[in-house]
């Protein structure tokens, strides 16, 4: 039951269901956690300025305001970039594109994980076989590798983006949930209403896919702390979201020159990519740690 | 042993532990001004339920307190050792070489990773008395031969794994007295062992303290093993020593009421039972064909068979206990019977019909009519629901269209059934003591209204005295609604309070079966004769070591 | 367990017994194991082949450009043997990967392999020199922390790698960058300049930020895995019987906490170290190290489908092989699975 998850293909602990402290019987514990607290005040404010932000920018994205890496003025707070644009205004207006495709993608690859982790748990045997296999060799390929190889045959849509970024996390979700449907439809409550003639949706509905949820949470947390990476990392190559579109990943790479004639056209974009990120690790952090689920939580 | 008791009163007592209390750091005591000596070559017997304290108290003994806890007051005294005194490296040199320990569950206690040879001479690694290493070697050989081990080569280089549990246990011995220690603490060695190899740990044991002279603290919930191996008593309740004294004086005559009630819970093959006589209980005439048929039946998993064609039945209204060690395949039986172990062959049959194989398969009606009953009742209810919505769902099962306030009442009434109060309903397992959590677990089967109950090993994990208040329950139930139930243990003396017939399980096979009363006075197979010959019996063990009860006590 | 068997104690359990069968389970397994990995790759191999041949979007059209007309699209068809039936196309493509062919680059118009061999040099230098420093470290941060839980350090590397494995490695690099290289001190190359034919040891400068990121990427996870896996093993109970045979705290946690505690370590740093690879693309890209990652991109900007196959075929095969090797060290670190 290795599960592994997180940024640039990185790996999240084994998450396993512990039975539940009374502390932690209902969702409220987690609103209270202060990992939560401060990851919620963190990617709200990037969240505000993704949405709202473009309704403050002075400038148009791809207005040419000064002269190329010229530092900070009156009329553009945070200098001009490569091209002669407003740092502020491209920044104001780059975070839609990041914060809509990480949570899409997020949210396509937990469905599809959820699916078919559940129809491996839950069938088992050839078929169960079948897709845990498949998603080991599907994680044998560095994702990265397979999203630049398709992006080069295909373009670079952003649906596609999307897509293929969803279909990094399947096998990864598809792992940590097929683990826990295992762990919890061998309980001995699970057995009980088995031996008591209940039905597979029935006992699906009342005893498994409740105690799945915690577990969906914080493996959709991780997903789109990985989605953040992943996205941001192909806009930084050149090979994400196409200019001239302002987005936080491609202004790293459209200012990489400038970095120590005007750092801000690459730093402020940068931060507001790792807040996103940080921030949402933070409630996930939260959220598992006050739900039972982190590792290590013997005391 | 009535001979050390006699000249204990003026050897010089190798432990001596006087109003010993251990608090929590949130000022919760757990032992409370516990105080008691052992003699050379003695064995003090310590029972308690648990939470008792016992095991709290046995650590003291190595200075050793667990995380959050701390000695508040007394003083534990070994050989002339203030232990509370020493500090961090006195308390080192005190342990394995002074007073040593003998674990619970060798399996877990003994590290996978290291060689037992190892593991024992790991013992001897104190700076305090430097050995060579021959002489270590000779110690460590020592100490296996003492425990009845090989101590050849092949055998010291063995892994844990590669040892069978009687082996394990010995190691642990072996690791408790390859110190030459004074003092041993044995923590309930014999929980999990088959009664044979229980009963050979426990002369083991009887053995080597007598021989080397070790004063040794023997803790256990068992009230027979301690009957049958030490010459001391203390029970513990909530902390508290509420009595103390020569095993004969407190089994004979105890004088607090909870050794009473302990002793009068405590399953035994002789005496009293714990129930009334079994009273054959009149078969419902309207149920006349509620009768569970097995015949043939073969199961096992991928490469083992566990079950090697059993054929039983169990008439309407009555009790049947299946009695079998660990990998009896009574565990199998018992699921394959409510359908799920469904890889199997031979038949179920209920009310004169096959079954299918697995639950899923089976009809409602059959269903309903069978419930089963887990061992573990920390595992049996769902932590995430209420005990009421866990009955709910259970009763939905068995009667799908029914209005809410008839299945209120219905719950209700199987929650005063199992003698708890409904306002339990609201409450999340995590609330709920183990008994009451059994009793809930009973509950749920019986909101679907069975005629047969399958419980499977319920009381293992349960305290004596729940224990026995489960085993009533069930009594009563049975008395009151005629089911029929198939009790799955490994303990002969609970059956004999209340099974009408019993079916001893060896290696898959039925090797005996009958009359409770007929089988447990006359066994006929060999497993059987050894089964009863080494499950413990507090009676018998006092009528051998004191002679039978006479007026002058 | 049969009471009819008098003398438990002297029983041999099947283990033992049965070495020499034993031996051969364990050949069986890892040849299981080598059997996987090979589907593995060709599994991964197959898909990504197909994908570049029998989907809509044709490399010889996207080779050729927009503007290109039909004859010469077809001109690069037949050269690129892309007028064969696909399957026909993937084993003889296959074929040439055993004989150490990845075929001809589209760019170059010389061998993949060529550009191919000595970029896995160099990344390989990045991997190892960043998982020599990295693994290590990363079980010191865990170990530290395991030892005192709640503690201070605790407390620090918790917050570390929370905040850490949420970091892209792209930020690490640029900040590290920006400190050190262009912003704050000027004191290393933010560029790694390696003269074609040499190797990027013989400029030692170069390396230090690329394996530094690398070695921070690699933190989080495995000091997490290791925190974990030792607070277990402490709290078990083998280890609390260590104490009650009087050993001193420092053996307790050596010899037995630890011992055991680095079976799952093992694992851990099989996975960190496929992961350190994926991570190596966006980091060559932004120090232009001569690395497969730099490949990778170079080969993507121009639709190089050979080069981008074999940068796939090496990666894949790096990541099964080094799960290989952790499963098999797994294995010898774990006498149970060893014995039986």
């Amino acid at each position: 039951m290795n599960a592994r998850s997180s940024t640039t293909e990185k790996v999240a602990p084994t998450v396993s269901i512990q039975t539940p402290s009374p502390a932690s019987d209902n969702f409220r514990s987690v609103l209270r956690d202060r990992r939560t607290i401060i990851g919620s005040v963190i990617t709200g404010v990037v969240l505000l300025i993704a949405i709202f932000g473009p309704l403050f920018a002075p400038h148009a994205v791809d207005a040419y305001v000064g002269s190329p890496f010229a530092g900070p003025s009156a009329s553009t707070p945070l200098g001009v970039d490569v091209l002669g644009q407003d740092v502020l205004s491209r920044v104001l207006n780059g975070g839609r594109t990041i914060v809509w495709m990480s949570l899409v993608a997020s949210a396509l690859g937990v469905i599809g994980g959820v699916l078919l982790g559940m129809i491996a748990g839950f069938v088992r045997g050839f078929v169960g076989e079948i897709i845990m296999r498949g998603c080991e060799i599907w994680m044998a390929l560095p994702m990265i590798i397979f999203i630049l190889i398709i992006i080069a045959l295909f373009g670079r849509a952003p649906w596609l983006l999307v897509l293929l970024v969803a279909l990094g996390h399947v096998p990864q979700v598809t792992r940590v949930i097929y683990g826990a449907v295992l762990d919890v439809s061998q309980r001995e409550y699970v057995e009980s209403a088995v031996a008591s003639g209940s039905r597979v949706f029935e006992t699906a509905r009342t005893h498994i896919l409740p105690s799945l949820v915690p577990v969906v949470m914080v493996e959709f947390g991780l997903r789109v702390v990985w989605s953040v990476g992943m996205l941001a990392g192909l806009a930084l190559l050149g090979l994400g979201v196409a200019p001239p579109a302002a987005d936080w990943g491609l202004m790293i790479n459209e200012n990489r020159g400038g970095l120590s004639a005007q750092p801000l056209a690459i730093l402020i974009p940068l931060a507001l990519i790792t807040l996103f990120a940080v921030g949402v690790n933070l409630i996930t952090e939260g959220v598992g740690r006050s739900l039972g689920l982190a590792e290590g939580t013997t005391k | 042993m009535t001979t050390i008791e006699a000249s204990s009163a003026t050897m010089e007592k190798t432990v001596r532990v006087s109003g010993l209390t251990v608090q929590l750091r949130d000022g919760r005591v757990i032992v409370d001004d516990v105080s008691f000596e052992i003699a050379p070559g003695e064995i003090l017997g310590m029972v308690g339920q648990s939470g008792s304290g016992k095991t709290t108290t046995a650590l003291s003994l190595f200075g050793f307190t667990k995380p959050g806890a701390q000695v508040s007051q007394g003083r534990v005294l070994v050989g002339k050792t203030d232990v509370e005194a020493l500090d961090a490296a006195g308390k080192r040199a005190l342990r394995g070489r002074t007073v040593s320990y003998v674990p619970q569950d060798p399996r877990a206690s003994l590290d996978p990773a290291m060689r037992i040879d190892d593991q024992i001479e790991e013992v001897l690694d104190n700076a305090e008395y430097p050995l060579r290493a021959e002489e270590r070697r000779a110690a460590v050989e020592a100490a296996l031969a003492d425990v009845g081990l090989p101590n050849d080569r092949e055998f010291l280089r063995r892994y844990p794994h590669q040892l069978s549990g009687g082996q394990l246990q010995r190691v642990g011995i072996a690791m408790a007295l390859v110190g030459r220690p004074p003092v041993i603490v044995l923590d309930e060695p014999t929980t999990g062992l088959d009664v044979a190899t229980q009963s050979k740990i426990l002369a083991l044991v009887r053995r080597i303290c007598t021989s080397h002279n070790i004063a040794a603290l023997y803790i256990t919930h068992d009230l027979a093993v301690v009957a049958d191996i030490a010459d001391r008593v203390v029970v513990l309740h909530h902390g508290r020593i509420v009595e103390s004294g020569t095993v004969e004086k407190v089994y004979r005559e105890p004088q607090h009421s909870y050794t009473k009630l302990l002793l009068s819970a405590a399953p035994d093959l002789v005496g009293t039972p714990l129930t009334d006589e079994v009273s054959p209980i009149a078969v419902d005439s309207t149920e006349p064909n509620a009768r569970l048929d097995v015949k043939a039946l073969v199961a096992g998993y991928r490469r083992t068979q566990v079950l090697h064609g059993v054929d039983f039945t169990i008439d309407p209204g009555e009790c049947v206990a299946v009695v079998g060690e660990s990998g009896s395949g009574k565990s199998t039986l018992s699921r394959a019977v409510i359908g799920l172990h469904p890889r199997y062959t031979g038949t179920v049959s209920w009310r004169d019909r096959v079954l299918p194989k697995g639950a899923s398969a089976r009809r409602s009606h059959s269903v309903n009519e069978m419930q089963y009953i887990f061992q573990s009742p920390y595992n049996a209810l769902n932590p995430r629901l209420t005990v009421g919505q866990s009955l709910t769902s259970a009763r939905k099962l068995a009667f799908r269209h029914e209005p809410s306030a008839q299945r209120r009442e219905a719950i209700e009434s199987a929650v005063r059934r199992v003698e708890l109060e409904p306002h339990l309903l609201r409450l999340r397992p995590n609330r709920l003591s183990g008994g009451e959590r059994q009793r809930i677990a009973i509950a749920r089967a019986l909101v679907a209204e069975p005629r047969l109950l399958i419980c499977d090993e319920v009381t293992s994990s349960l305290d004596v005295l729940i224990q026995a208040s489960i085993i009533e329950l069930l009594h009563r139930l049975r008395e009151q609604d005629g089911l029929s139930l198939l009790f799955v243990t490994h303990d002969l003396a609970l059956v004999r309070s209340f099974a009408d017939r019993v079916l001893v399980l060896n290696q898959g096979r039925i090797v005996e079966q009958g009359p409770t009363a007929e089988v447990l006075a006359n066994p006929r197979d060999p497993y059987t004769r050894d089964l009863l010959r080494y499950t413990l019996s507090i009676a018998e063990a006092l009528d051998a070591r004191y002679g039978p009860v006479s007026e002058a006590g | 367990m049969a009471l009819t068997v008098d003398h438990d104690a002297f029983r041999t359990s099947p283990g033992n017994g049965a070495s020499r069968n034993g031996a051969w389970l364990r050949y069986r397994w890892i040849g299981g194991r080598l059997l996987f990995a090979i589907v593995t790759l060709l599994v991964v191999t197959f898909v990504l082949f197909m994908a570049t041949t029998v989907l809509p979007g044709d490399a010889a059209a996207l080779i050729a450009g927009k503007s290109a007309t039909p004859e010469t699209v077809a001109l690069i068809r037949e050269r690129l043997g892309l007028d064969r039936p696909p399957l026909e196309q993937y084993f003889s493509w296959l074929g040439g990967v055993f004989r150490g062919d990845f075929g001809v680059s589209l760019i170059s118009g010389r061998p993949v392999s060529t550009a191919l061999v000595p970029a896995l040099g160099n990344s390989l230098i990045l991997l190892v020199l960043a998982s020599v420093i990295g693994l290590p470290l990363a079980a010191l941060i865990g170990i530290f922390a395991a030892a005192k839980p709640g503690g201070v350090g605790d407390w620090l590397a918790n917050i570390l790698s929370v905040v850490l494995s949420a970091i892209p490695d792209f930020v690490i690099a640029i900040f590290l960058i920006f400190l050190f290289a262009t912003g704050v001190f000027v004191v290393l190359p933010a560029v790694s300049f390696v003269p074609g034919g040499s190797s990027p040891l013989a400029y030692p400068a170069v390396l230090v930020l690329p394996v530094l990121t690398l070695v921070f990427t690699s933190l989080p996870y495995l000091s997490r895995l290791m925190r974990a896996s030792v607070v277990e093993e402490l709290s078990s109970e083998y280890v609390a019987m260590a104490e009650l045979k009087g050993l001193t705290r420092r053996k307790v946690l050596v010899k037995h906490a630890l011992r055991n505690a680095l079976v799952p370590g093992i694992q851990g740093a099989g996975l960190t170290v496929g992961f350190l690879l994926g991570g190596t693309v966006i980091l060559e890209f932004l120090f232009s190290y001569p690395g497969i990652g730099l490949l990778m991109v170079q080969a993507v900007g121009q639709r190089d489908v050979p080069t981008m196959l074999a940068v796939a075929f090496v990666t894949t095969a790096f990541f099964v092989l080094i799960n290989l090797l952790a499963d098999i060290a797994t294995m010898l670190a774990t006498p149970k699975l060893r014995t039986s």
